[in-house]
């Protein structure tokens, strides 16, 4: 196996173990994270909790099962909406040219000339906290760097032989865009899509740190750390563990988003 | 190249424009009556009208619009519903902070990264070790970083205060909770412009020539790395400023980012109106800066 190969293989199989445990979790550990027991608040690891319990005595094993699923959720859907809706702004943009473009174009320049995660913050205060709304506001971070890059892809493949056949045999733009820019775009697409979702879940949990993003008592890996930072001294374990879940999936997006750059890079 | 320069230099202004708009857009679009979160619940019906005459909000949107670039294009950014005080003197009294923040970190991400990234370039027994160090340092969300070394540098070992301390000292821990993506990306960047640089032609005959190794890399090799990593500092500062506002939460540091966040919490919309577009000029100002510093470095753009 080369090295690269050994990356994306890594990569892989870290998040492979995140989304299978933010999904199969629920299932096999039925214990609530919602469930309070004030008694046993702040405990260290027991055979009832085996990661012990937070600040309102609820089980942090279940709580970072659900967390996870609720952060990972985000930052796809986050990505997803905003990779979908820049990927047809700069295609359109790259593609049909004229005012459009010019239009297009300066939307894109203006959103990135806030840096990106003041953009979300903006976003993300002038809508209410919930998970759909942080996953906007993760989207419309994203959506610029999509635009960029694939308006840029656009007016590359606008010059191959193959469209302008196509639209001599009389295609019509909207079936060449379908038919073959999306297609020749969508191994970019992928890359694009891998490498973002390690900023996407930076900036959804950095935003729920600040208390932006789900309110409790959901439970979301930023969240956690921000109730957890009260207890740092007597309950350290609350701010380690979600800490951990969070860095894993990084490292395996960005293991991942690294290998495909390459294999892209080498051409094969 | 004056030529080029020029032409930037227009062509942001209608990005400013659009920005002042879209934030403009954003603030109004917030819930509740900002004279309300002025005056208070106590206030009365007949003060709520005349504090809304003089804030103007009950114009139209065109006329509040155009009233908000009138003001800022005379240096006014506007007043905070909390304090009273201009949002630019609150600004200017939080950005020591900030600026100190962000100007260590990048030095300290600068000296760390580019150093390792030569080092491992020229030594390739290193690249292994140092880039598996590269991947853990990318992956720390900076919030958690912060925290872990709060607890074990001033938790566990009393070296230096947890948060909120005072002078120097309490700076430290901060830089490094924000130096460590940075530097993990700088070093990447680094090695794989420096492995391309060592390869180059031009090295070889500088090398074929006898000069000493520092002068080697010091003088041939560095200068031709400087360029993409200019832009990449550049580029940056963005990501540096938003990491400050996590760091400076987590640290309850009284800088820029973290009157941010207050502001937004306490929906005091003139200041995140007014700070968010002035953070946003700088930062166009400072790509600016960054263009013109690669005519220092690179003599061949000068013709």
């Amino acid at each position: 196996m080369t090295k690269r190969n050994r990356q994306t293989f890594i990569g892989l199989l870290l998040l492979g173990t995140m989304v299978t445990v933010a999904l199969l979790g629920p299932v096999l550990y039925r214990i609530s994270p919602f469930e309070q027991d004030l008694r046993r608040s702040l405990e260290g690891p027991s055979p009832d909790h085996p990661l012990g319990t937070d600040e309102l005595g609820r089980d942090l094993l279940s709580r970072i099962i659900h967390g996870l699923g609720i952060t990972l959720l985000i930052s796809f859907s986050g990505v997803f909406l905003g990779g979908a809706a820049g990927s047809l702004l700069g295609l359109t943009a790259g593609y049909f040219g004229g005012w459009w473009d010019h239009f297009a174009t300066g939307c894109t320049e203006v959103l990135m000339a806030i840096p990106g995660f003041l953009l979300a913050l903006v976003i993300a205060i002038t809508l209410k906290s919930s998970p759909l709304n942080l996953s906007l506001a993760v989207a419309i971070f994203t959506l610029p760097g999509f635009a960029r890059i694939l308006r840029a892809k656009a007016l590359e493949l606008r010059e191959q032989e193959y469209v302008i056949a196509a639209g001599a045999l009389g295609a019509r733009r909207r079936q060449i865009l379908r038919w073959h820019l999306l297609p020749n775009s969508l191994p970019l697409l992928y890359t694009l899509f891998v490498q973002r979702l390690s900023s996407a879940l930076l900036t959804a949990s950095g935003l729920s740190f600040l208390g932006l993003g789900p309110q409790p008592p959901l439970p979301e890996l930023g969240s956690m750390l921000n109730t957890g930072r009260e207890y740092l001294w007597v309950a350290p374990h609350l701010c380690i563990l979600p800490g951990i879940a969070i860095t894993l999936c990084i490292i395996g997006f960005n293991l991942l988003g690294n290998g495909l750059q390459r294999t892209k890079a080498n051409g094969n | 190249m004056l030529h080029y320069l020029l032409r930037r230099i227009v062509h942001t202004i209608p990005v400013l424009f659009g920005l002042s708009l879209l934030i403009f857009l954003l603030m109004r679009a917030l819930p509740g009556d900002p004279a309300l979160l002025y005056a208070g619940l106590e206030a009365t019906e007949a003060e709520l009208s005349d504090l809304r005459e003089r804030m103007g909000v009950n114009k139209s949107l065109l006329e509040q619009y155009l009233a908000f670039i009138e003001s800022v294009l005379h240096g006014d950014f506007g007043t905070s519903l909390r304090s009273g005080r201009p949002v630019i003197v609150e600004l200017a009294m939080r950005l020591p902070i900030t600026v100190e923040l962000a100007l260590f970190s990048l030095l300290g991400a600068g000296l760390l990264g580019i150093g390792l990234g030569i080092a491992a370039a020229i030594h390739p027994k290193l690249v292994t070790p140092l880039y598996l160090l590269s991947t853990i340092g990318l992956s720390l969300p900076v919030y958690w970083l912060g925290l872990l070394l709060i607890l074990f540098f001033s938790l566990r070992l009393g070296w230096f205060p947890p948060a909120g301390g005072l002078g120097r000292s309490s700076l430290i821990l901060p830089v490094l909770t924000l130096t460590t993506s940075t530097a993990a990306t700088l070093f990447r960047l680094t090695l794989t412009e420096y492995q391309a640089v060592t390869a180059a032609d031009y090295m070889r005959t500088a090398k074929a020539k006898g000069i000493s190794n520092l002068r080697l890399h010091g003088k041939h090799g560095l200068r031709n790395t400087l360029i993409p990593l200019m832009t990449f500092i550049g580029l940056e500062f963005g990501n540096l400023f938003g990491g400050a506002v996590l760091t400076e939460s987590v640290f309850a540091l009284n800088g820029i980012g973290r009157y941010l966040v207050t502001s937004v919490i306490q929906r005091d919309y003139p200041v995140v109106q007014g700070a968010v577009l002035l953070i946003c000029s700088v930062f166009i100002l400072i790509h600016l800066v960054v263009d013109l510093i690669y005519l220092a470095i690179d003599p061949r753009l000068r013709r």
